[in-house]
């Protein structure tokens, strides 16, 4: 029972730290993905971004390093409407999804091409195939950088 | 305490699957290393206050005195160290059933920040030995996380090293 319960006690603290940078979803030809991360002035979110490019749309989810779904959305390439399907509690109020939704659209203008109007507040940079992208308005950053591959060591 | 473990990340919206593979150690007091060597080395280290978390590109150190999710993780693990998780019922509503050749452990939230983040946790321990043998993270939009472990030792010495923060 002691093992039983010491283990527990492990499951428990992996509830926090299962982080799903270390995972590749089983591969199809339209999945991508990468790191990313979003500063916000308060805090900010990272893990891995992965997106299904279908014939109509665009199927988007951010995995936290909690291994938790934060962010999850469908982008229609008809209507070019974004839907957040899922986000985390702290983000779920209407006045940041609303934010949201914006800047992930304008992050798949900048990562897919998809059509978006020409905004001043959004500053992007390239770096060695990473991208930022910037609302200078709202002081929020969206970062997406290359999955770093096993044959590298992390200490 | 050591092991290794395979988990696999459900995406309900994606109907697909991420796939990683790893080895955690726990020593006594509060000493904790997850790590994932596969497709993607990943890294996490509990040790006191401290928390490691970092790959190649990216490190941090956090401190649990100072970041509010960090310390509940931590106070939870403590707690369920002692065994206290189970008999103080604050953090989950905590339900055991026999199913046949394992012992189903399912806890299910109380609190607001823990809620935001899982459904429920369900855990499988075989009854032959005690010992874990698959957990499942169910999260409120139905994705969900199993993990699997293989290759359980226990009161074996580990090396200090392990648990260093870098």
């Amino acid at each position: 029972m002691r093992i039983c319960l010491l283990f527990l006690s492990l499951l428990l603290s992996f509830i926090g730290v299962n982080a799903q940078n270390g995972m590749s979803e089983v591969e199809t030809p339209l999945t991508e993905r990468c790191m990313f991360d979003i500063a916000m002035e308060k805090g900010h979110l990272s893990g891995i971004f992965i997106t299904k490019d279908m014939d109509d749309a665009i199927l988007g989810t951010m995995v936290n390093e909690f291994g938790i779904t934060a962010i999850s959305f469908i982008y229609d390439k008809h209507s070019h409407k974004i839907k957040l399907e899922n986000v985390i509690g702290f983000l779920n109020k209407w006045y940041i999804k609303r934010v949201l939704k914006q800047d992930i659209r304008y992050c798949l203008h900048i990562l897919y091409d998809v059509p978006a109007k020409d905004d001043k507040n959004y500053i992007v940079s390239m770096s060695d195939g990473n991208v930022t992208v910037t609302n200078s308005k709202r002081k929020i950053t969206y970062s997406f950088s290359h999955i770093q591959e096993q044959n590298g060591t992390e200490e | 305490m050591s092991c290794s473990f395979v988990q696999t990340k459900h995406i309900s919206l994606l109907s697909d699957k991420m796939v990683s593979e790893g080895n955690m150690y726990y020593s006594q007091p509060g000493k904790l290393r997850w790590e994932y060597t596969s497709p993607y080395k990943y890294l996490f280290i509990f040790n006191g206050t401290k928390v490691y978390v970092g790959n190649n590109s990216k490190k941090d150190v956090i401190d649990t005195n100072t970041n509010k999710v960090f310390k509940e993780v931590a106070r939870i693990m403590m707690n369920t160290v002692t065994g206290k998780a189970l008999s103080n019922t604050s953090d989950f509503t905590v339900n055991v059933e026999d199913a046949q050749t394992s012992w189903l452990i399912t806890l299910v939230p109380k609190k607001k920040e823990l809620k935001q983040m899982f459904a429920k946790i369900e855990m499988f321990f075989n009854k032959n030995n005690n010992m874990i043998s698959e957990l499942n993270i169910v999260e409120k939009n139905k994705d969900k996380t199993n993990i699997k472990f293989s290759d359980i030792s226990t009161n074996k010495t580990l090396n200090a090293n392990l648990f260093a923060i870098p």
